[in-house]
């Protein structure tokens, strides 16, 4: 008897022992955003680790508010010429602000203070003061000569808008580098490294009136995935709705019908300058835009439709589950 | 003969009622908590019946047996559960008796007929209730069909070995 | 009783428990990944990690500046002292990697464990 229940042993022993791929998740806090990083592989926490030191490196270096950073000196400079680090990001966002006639704008800021959106002082400013504001915005302020840049005519700089794209494209990489896979996701940036246990990562597309929830999926794998949306910062006056995104054309948030805008692109910080540049665009001319410069965008308009690029079909898998929530899949 | 053996069919599907009613005194599920835990004390009256009788009797003081407890005391539930695992323990007991005596005693084959009942009970349960859920508990009634398999075992052999002394046949 | 036992009974009494076990097992594995967790974090500490099932109700506050509250296998931010409120309108949690932040308080809600059909919500 004694040796029958001792042949049970092994059994649980082996049960318990089976292989499991290693993994390691974290989330911290940078960026002003909330960042999880879920990282699959050998050493799996030590490249967690150099993710997160990675993306406190580049907030330290780009962020707008921190008063050590590159980004802040540089604002600060009334129109010098300063030798920064900062320089390649800048350099990262011009070809992207010319590839969109400036619908991407990372020279926006003095209407994001005037705004005051997502501070407790938002509000809807006099006509003048936007106009003033204007006078300070225009991509052709910033001058960047190799490491060394430029801001003229009072303009100031927020990179707001690819930060989270550099930092996504440079922690994917750590991964690529340490031989891991796995999922990056940098507030609204995401990177899927590689496969989950070889299978493509899904990434859900959020529902705008309820972000735990989803519209739309994609499968996605060595992609990055970046949404913008009119949800995530704004405040309310007189029943309208006044958002983050600004159009540098009117000086007023982007009212363009649409709820918010994906990309999918291979680069995280074309991506992030995308999503803002087409949420300007709006949809007919943003549509217009990416069947002509190849991007995998999609879109979710106030009307409750959904429209994916021809492009998002050739490079993911999407799936439309909106049904419920009285979404329509236009294309 | 023949009208020995009918009024001992008949005598057995009482006492196996009795057993049943009796073992309720006993809520063994109030100590355990996983319903579906009885003593089976009546699985007594099954394996002496096919001991000493023909499994067709067997199985007529089974049906009539649960049956009629479950009129008298249960639910439909109690009597689908109740024959599921009540048929599928005496097909185990029949085949496992063949063997009895070289292989195995009595008490190996109650056992196993506990098991068999168990897992017969579930099976009914969840086509009954058309969850695969109900299987977890499955787990624990197996373990404790061993024990309870072995006092009914215990108990059957006990009561043929006083009936021998007495040279009582069919 | 151990006189009447032959070495078949314990072959039988054997299979029996061996069958349990291996039945025990494989549901262990098979509900490990079936559970929900919901997850409280303030910064990088884990204040409280509660298992979700049907029947849970509970409400957790967090510093008198947010309220969690648990009901059966969902959490919400209920209640948010931020200006923002972007926790409180990310709405009701219902499967494992949905979270709720709250960024001015440094605040999250999650919900972790049973296998989700997403692996990530972009927003």
């Amino acid at each position: 008897m004694k040796r029958f229940l001792a042949a049970l042993l092994p059994l649980f022993c082996l049960t318990a022992c089976a292989p499991k791929a290693q993994e390691y998740s974290t989330d911290f806090f940078a960026m002003n955003t909330f960042m999880q990083a879920r990282v699959l592989g050998q050493d799996a926490q030590q490249t967690a680790t150099a993710v997160e030191q990675r993306v406190n490196a580049l907030d330290k270096l780009l962020s707008r508010t921190r008063e050590d950073s590159e980004i802040y000196r540089l604002n600060h400079a009334n129109g010098a010429a300063i030798e920064t680090e900062a320089a390649a990001y800048i350099a990262l966002a011009l070809p992207q602000i010319e590839a969109t006639s400036g619908s991407f704008d990372p020279t926006v800021a003095p209407l994001t203070d005037l705004w005051g959106i997502g501070t407790e002082a938002a509000h809807v400013p006099a006509q003048e003061e936007i106009n003033q504001a204007m006078a300070h915005v225009g991509w052709e302020n910033i001058q960047v000569n190799g490491s060394q840049v430029t801001l003229k005519n009072g303009a100031e700089i927020d990179l707001g808008g690819i930060a989270k794209g550099a930092a996504a494209d440079e922690c994917a990489q750590i991964l690529r580098d340490a031989g891991n896979e796995g999922l990056l996701a940098l507030g609204g940036n995401i990177y899927a490294v590689g496969t989950n246990n070889g299978k493509p990562w899904v990434v859900g597309i959020a529902d705008p009136d309820d972000t735990a929830d989803y519209l739309a999926t994609v499968a996605v794998q060595e992609l990055s995935v970046v949404t913008s949306g009119d949800y995530e910062r704004y405040f309310e006056q007189d029943g309208k709705r006044y958002h983050h995104i600004f159009n540098p054309a009117t000086g007023y948030p982007a009212d363009s019908g649409l709820r918010g805008v994906t990309v999918i692109d291979q680069s995280s910080v074309r991506a992030d300058a995308m999503t803002t540049a087409l949420f300007v665009m709006g949809l007919e001319k943003g549509m217009a835009f990416c069947e002509q410069n190849e991007i995998a965008a999609v879109f979710i308009t106030s009307e409750k439709e959904i429209y994916t690029t021809s492009k998002v079909s050739e490079i993911c898998e999407f799936s439309f589950v909106g049904e419920d929530k009285g979404y329509t899949y236009a294309s | 003969m023949k009208l020995k053996r009918l009024t001992l069919c008949g005598l057995l599907t009482a006492l196996a009622i009795v057993l049943s009613i009796a073992e309720r005194l006993f809520p063994l599920d109030a100590v355990i908590p996983v319903p579906g835990v009885k003593l089976g004390l009546a699985n007594v009256v099954t394996l002496f019946a096919l001991t000493r009788l023909q499994p067709r009797d067997a199985l007529a003081i089974l049906v009539c047996r649960v049956a009629l407890s479950s009129l008298l005391l249960g639910s439909i539930t109690g009597f689908l559960f109740s024959m599921t695992g009540g048929l599928l323990s005496l097909l185990v007991m029949q085949a496992l008796l063949h063997i009895e005596g070289r292989f195995c005693s009595l008490l190996g084959v109650s056992v196993a007929g506990a098991a068999a009942h168990n897992i017969g009970q579930i099976i009914a349960a969840i086509f009954w209730m058309g969850t695969g859920a109900v299987i977890a508990y499955l787990p624990f009634l197996l373990v404790m069909a061993v024990p309870l398999g072995l006092v009914t075992g215990l108990t059957c052999s006990v009561a043929l070995s006083h009936l021998k002394k007495i040279n009582f046949s069919v | 009783m151990l006189r009447r036992l032959k070495w078949g009974d314990a072959v039988i009494i054997a299979a029996v428990l061996l069958g349990a076990a291996a039945l025990a097992v494989v549901l262990a594995v098979q509900t490990a990944g079936d559970r929900l967790y919901a997850e409280v974090w303030r910064g990088s500490e884990l204040i409280e990690r509660v298992a979700l099932t049907d029947t849970t109700e509970q409400t957790i506050e967090v510093d008198g500046h947010n309220t969690v509250i648990l009901s059966g296998k969902t959490a919400r931010m209920a209640q948010a002292d931020c200006h923002d409120q972007v926790c409180v309108r990310t709405g009701t949690l219902t499967h494992a990697g949905q979270v709720a932040v709250c960024l001015p308080n440094k605040m999250i809600v999650k919900l972790v464990g049973a296998s989700s059909e997403v692996d990530v919500i972009v927003s």
